[in-house]
């Protein structure tokens, strides 16, 4: 297990803070909105009969590689796709960080 | 009297590749992948770094310095209460840089970072290589590395 994960969590746009809010809840301590455009296809929007709203945010949120399954499973519960905020999240392994506070890494150990 | 060889037919590298030899390739036919300069290839990673919106570009112009050919800049926001910003010092307003590094730069750039981080005025921030795992093509490998090909 890496010591530290990234989670990219793309959700529709004003479900950031929410997204953001079950994250702190589940051990996350802070993260990074970016704003993005989706682009899904159309024909997948016909068959699954939703509608792609195209306005995206991306919550960034970097959390100790422990806590990292119960941070998805709570933003599964708030923004996941069975949700308005229609989120899908996924995690990177991070190598090597700087800048993190040695009182933040070990609360969140 | 002539002695009678019994040797064996001397083997041309034509009719047996096999025999360690490689078969000559006309320049025409030859392929067109781009040699890499150095010996070996290094690993590239992709560096992500936020700080205030207001240093991004002090960061970009510092990380330069590290052979990194590419940079993006996303801006966005941080998730800090606005209360405890006010206490730490620092804005709400983030950018998020994204420079693809050789592995062998990672180190140097990061100790660059974590000793700016804590000495510049507001230039807090964080950083963190995510590896890559794989690339579209020789020449955009040799662009993200800084390895230019063997003419």
């Amino acid at each position: 297990m890496k010591e530290f994960e990234v989670i990219l969590c793309i959700v529709n746009k004003g479900f950031a803070d929410r997204a953001m809010d079950a994250a702190r809840a589940a051990g996350a301590k802070g993260g990074t909105i970016l704003h993005g455009r989706g682009t899904a296809s159309p024909d997948a929007e016909k068959l699954f009969g939703i509608t792609i709203q195209p306005e995206k945010e991306i919550v960034m949120i970097l959390v100790a590689g422990k806590i990292k399954d119960g941070v998805l499973k709570a933003l599964y519960d708030a923004v996941g796709t069975g949700t308005e905020g229609r989120g899908i999240a996924f995690t990177l392994p991070v190598e090597q960080t700087v800048g993190l506070s040695v009182a933040s890494a070990k609360d969140e150990q | 009297m002539k002695k009678k060889s019994t040797a064996t037919p001397e083997t041309t590298p034509e009719t047996t590749p096999d025999a360690g030899f490689s078969l000559p390739v006309s320049p025409a036919r030859a392929p067109r992948v781009p040699k890499i300069r150095d010996e070996g290839i290094r690993k590239l990673k992709l560096l992500f770094t936020v700080v205030d919106r207001s240093k991004a570009n002090f960061y970009l112009d510092m990380l330069e310095q590290y052979e990194v050919n590419f940079q993006t800049v996303i801006y966005g926001s941080g998730t800090a209460e606005t209360a405890r910003l006010g206490m730490i010092g620092g804005e709400s307003d983030k950018a998020l840089l994204l420079s693809v590094l050789r592995e062998d730069m990672v180190a140097p750039a990061l100790h660059m970072l974590e000793e700016k981080f804590s000495r510049v005025k507001n230039g807090k921030g964080i950083a963190f290589t995510v590896p890559f795992g794989s690339v579209m093509g020789v020449y955009s490998y040799c662009f993200l590395s800084n390895n230019a090909p063997k003419k």
